[in-house]
Parts: structure tokens; sequence; C-alpha cells
């Protein structure tokens, strides 16, 4: 079996939250996410002993000293999304096992790092310190996992060689098998591993199928699930963040449309087209908002992708007001060849950008240069139907 | 994957084409724009050539809109449209 290294941060929504703001450690915190109209808890600080998933009523019952967290899913994604990056810098496989939990195949890594201790070190130390991970190492992902579990924050820990002994102690509740087989182990009086370890496999398969057969293996400390890689996917993001919510659309689009601008001046994107755009928005106290559109057409192009983006807002009622929003081109494939025309305006259009990168240069600061973009031209309201763009942002 | 370029597009990067300007403007009992402060000097309206009122709209709002423009010509023969904002009592400058 290959050594696996599983990295845990088992509050990570906290986690992250915790470090923007310092003030919340140790505190009982709750992070909230308004699930249509009934807030529910996200995540939470151990400090608060409540399960995600539980009504903020009756979280909020539990401990009334708890300070509330509005949700920003997008940003724990990000986080979690830079975290996977660091490991991968340290192994080629990583699984991505849900926000705060990874697994790292350590195959080969000793002759790297020179000892097995170091290379435990060199992956705990990939992970920014102040997230508080633990890393367990075992061979098997559920050993590491509990090894993961038992470590405290900075640390890590490596199974014995007995690891069936070892894990006679611990919980069912650990098992990574649905909650109500876990459950039903709870009802038969399994409370241990080492209740199931010691009983023959044939009567966990009657009984639970495929998860009885697992959870038997488990217990006795023998996992063979091999660590899944993440795929990766070319994607090319460009993010807007803006100093007051707003729920204008107009703006919305006009901003939406300023991120094509970037997306599309990606050198990564020459030669190739776009399938797809996730449009990415944080909603003040609403969590994430989300929408995926398919670009029409055969090429992709930064047109058809503005027409996608704008059919996307078009008659769009917001959960709220918009804090941020990202822009995201998937599914790139190799652009088919087109005709281009002989009067076109993108060579001027390249020299204006070249020129204005050279004022910029020159005067050391963003060249004060703007185009003016339609907001609401049909605003009663003079000062809402156009606004000025930086030239180049 | 590309590395995000963390650049964020800032709101206060949008600016506002025609946003209205605070100005002081001195009326009549009939609260029409009799003079206007020019930079430090007060200029006589010579006359009113248009007037409109713009709202009220968007009563339900925390910032409703409710407007009179005053479409006037200053004594140096200069056009100029100023508002009163039926709010607030404030007059700003704004080309209509």
């Amino acid at each position: 079996m290959r050594p696996i290294a599983c990295v845990l941060v088992p509050h990570w929504a906290y986690a992250v939250e915790a470090v923007r703001d310092p003030a919340l450690r140790g505190r009982p915190v709750l992070i909230v996410k308004r699930d249509g109209t009934r807030p529910v808890v996200l995540d939470s600080s151990p400090a608060a002993d409540v399960s995600p998933g539980m009504p903020l009523q009756t979280a909020y019952a539990r401990g009334k000293n708890a300070v509330l967290v509005e949700a920003r899913p997008s940003a724990y994604e990000d986080a979690w999304s830079a975290v996977l990056d660091a490991l991968e810098q340290r192994s080629p496989v990583i699984e991505d096992a849900g926000q705060g939990c990874a697994y790292v195949d350590l195959t080969g890594l000793d002759g790297l790092h020179g000892g097995s201790a170091r290379v435990a070190r060199a992956v705990l130390d990939a992970v920014p310190r102040q997230y508080g991970a633990s890393l367990g190492v075992g061979l098997g992902k559920f050993p590491a996992y509990v090894a993961a579990q038992s470590a405290g924050a900075g640390e890590a820990r490596q199974v014995p060689n007995d690891t069936r002994g070892w894990l006679t102690f611990v919980s069912v509740d650990l098992l990574s098998v649905p909650w109500e087989v876990r459950d039903r182990l709870h009802q038969f009086g399994l409370h241990r591993l080492g209740d199931i370890a010691v009983r023959p496999l044939g009567p966990f398969q009657a009984q639970f199928g495929p998860d009885g057969a697992l959870a038997w293996r488990l217990a006795r400390g023998e996992d063979s699930r091999p660590v899944v890689p993440r795929t990766h996917e070319t994607t090319i993001t460009e993010r807007a963040a803006f100093d007051e919510p707003t729920t204008a659309l107009g703006t919305v689009l006009l901003v939406a449309d300023v991120l094509l601008d970037r997306v599309y001046r990606h050198a990564e994107l020459r030669g190739r087209a776009a399938r797809a755009i996730d449009l990415n928005g944080d909603v003040l106290g609403a969590g994430l908002w989300r929408r995926r559109r398919t670009v029409g057409g055969p090429y992709g192009t930064r047109d058809t992708a503005r027409a996608a983006v704008k059919s996307a807002l078009d008659n769009l009622t917001l959960p709220g007001p918009l804090t941020g929003l990202a822009i995201t081109l998937t599914g790139l494939v190799a652009a088919p060849g087109k005709q281009l025309s002989m009067f076109s305006d993108v060579r001027a259009n390249e020299q204006l950008h070249e020129a204005v990168e050279q004022l910029s240069a020159h005067f050391g600061y963003p060249a004060p240069i703007y185009r003016i973009r339609e907001l609401e031209p049909w605003s009663r309201i003079p000062e809402r139907r156009y606004a000025m763009v930086p030239f180049g942002s | 994957m590309v590395t995000d370029t963390g650049t964020a597009l800032r709101d206060g990067a949008l600016r506002i084409v025609n946003a209205p300007a605070p100005i002081e403007v001195r009326t009549g009992a009939d609260g029409k724009p009799q003079s206007v402060r020019i930079g430090r000097r007060w200029r006589r309206v010579s006359s009113i050539t248009n007037r409109w009122r713009l709202g009220p709209d968007e009563w339900w709002t925390e910032r409703p809109v409710d407007r009179w423009y005053f479409a006037v010509r200053l004594d140096d023969d200069r056009p100029l449209t100023v508002f009163r904002d039926q709010v607030t009592s404030l007059w700003y400058i704004q080309r209509a």
C-alpha cells in the first residue's frame, strides 16, 4: 500500500474567517448561510458545538453569545483552491476531499526530502500556518484521516505499525460511509471500530451492502482506495469588488463587460475559444450567486460571450445586493479558423491600448483616459445614463 | 489553471458621467432661482428659459428622486441648468 497523508482543517469556513478577523479566534462563531428564506449554519468554530446544516435559530439557542458571520462561499472556495495548489507543489497527486480535507500521495517523496518526517513537515508547511491544519500519515486514506483528526493544529501524526490495534477505540463516527450506516451501527451497539473489526465480514455486507464491507475493511485498517488526483481544467478568471453593494443591473452588466474585456485579453486565450462562462457573484447576506452560460455560436468569441452574459443578467432578480462579481471562462477549445476582415479595427484598438500603456508607464500611474459606457441610457435621471471606465481596466 | 491576476476593479473606478454638483442658489419668494454663485461671485439670473419637474420617483426607496429643474440664463448670458432637490432642499448644477 502507498503512504498517504491527510491534510485536515476541520472547520474550514471558520478558519478562513478567523484569518480575516483574528478577534474571532477562541470565540463561539456561527458562519451563517441564508439558504432560501431560512438561515442555516454553514460552519462553526470548535467552541460553538453545533453541526453544519443546523437552523440558525436552533444553533443560536445553544449559545447565545455566539458571533454571527455571514458566509462568503466564494472566499472559502478560493482559499481552499490556493491550498490545493500549494500542496501540488509538494506532490503531483493530490485529492480534493472537500473543503478542509485533502489527501496527498507521498510515494517517492522520501528520497526527495530525506525521510518521512521531513516529507510530512514539507506537506504541512505548504498550508499557511494561520489555518491551523493538522496532518496524518498512514498506509491508506482512512488511517491517515484518523491520524490527522487526532493531531493538534500544526501537528503531524504517523499511524503506528499496528494500525488495526490503534484504531480499536476510535469512534465509528469517523468512518467515511453514509451517515445512515453510522447511525445504524450505533443502534446495533457498535460504537467503536474495534467492535466492528472483531466480527466477520459476512453480516456487515449482508446488512449494509457495499458500505458495510467498506466500514468493515476500514475498521481493520485496510484501505486500498487510491488518491484520485484533481483534474485540471484551464480556466481564466477576472473579478471585481464593489465598494458599495449594488443591485443595479446596469452597473452589474457594465462591470461584467469590463471583466470580459480583461478576460479576453489573456494570452492563454489566443487561438482558443471558450465553451462556457461562469458568473459568480457574492451576494450580501446570501452567500454565493452562480450562473453558468454556454457560449453560443461556433467561435466562443468575446461578442458571443457578451451576449451570453447579457442573457444571464437580463430579467434577473438578484437575491440581494452584489458585493463582488467574477467571470470565469471554462471549457477552452481550439478556435476554428475564421475569415478576418481586411478593414478590421482590431489593430487600431491594440495600438490604442499600447499608447495608453505607454502613457501610464511614462506618468507612473494609470493614464486618466476613460471609455464612456452606457449604464441606463433610457433613465430619466441624468447621472444614471452613462459612466466612465478607465481605458484598459 | 491560469493564475488570477488578483487585481480587483474597484467600484470607485467607475466615474459617473454628469453627476450633480452642489451649488449655492438664492431664490425669490416663489422659490425660483434669482442668483447663482459661480466661484466667488454671485451671478444674477436674467431669465428662466425652461422649468420642469423630475419625479417624484422611486419614492419607495431610501433615496427618492424629486427635483425641480430650471434652465436659466445668467446676467453674462451664460446658460445653466440647476435643480432643487425637493427631498433635501439642496441645489445642484447638472446638464439635463
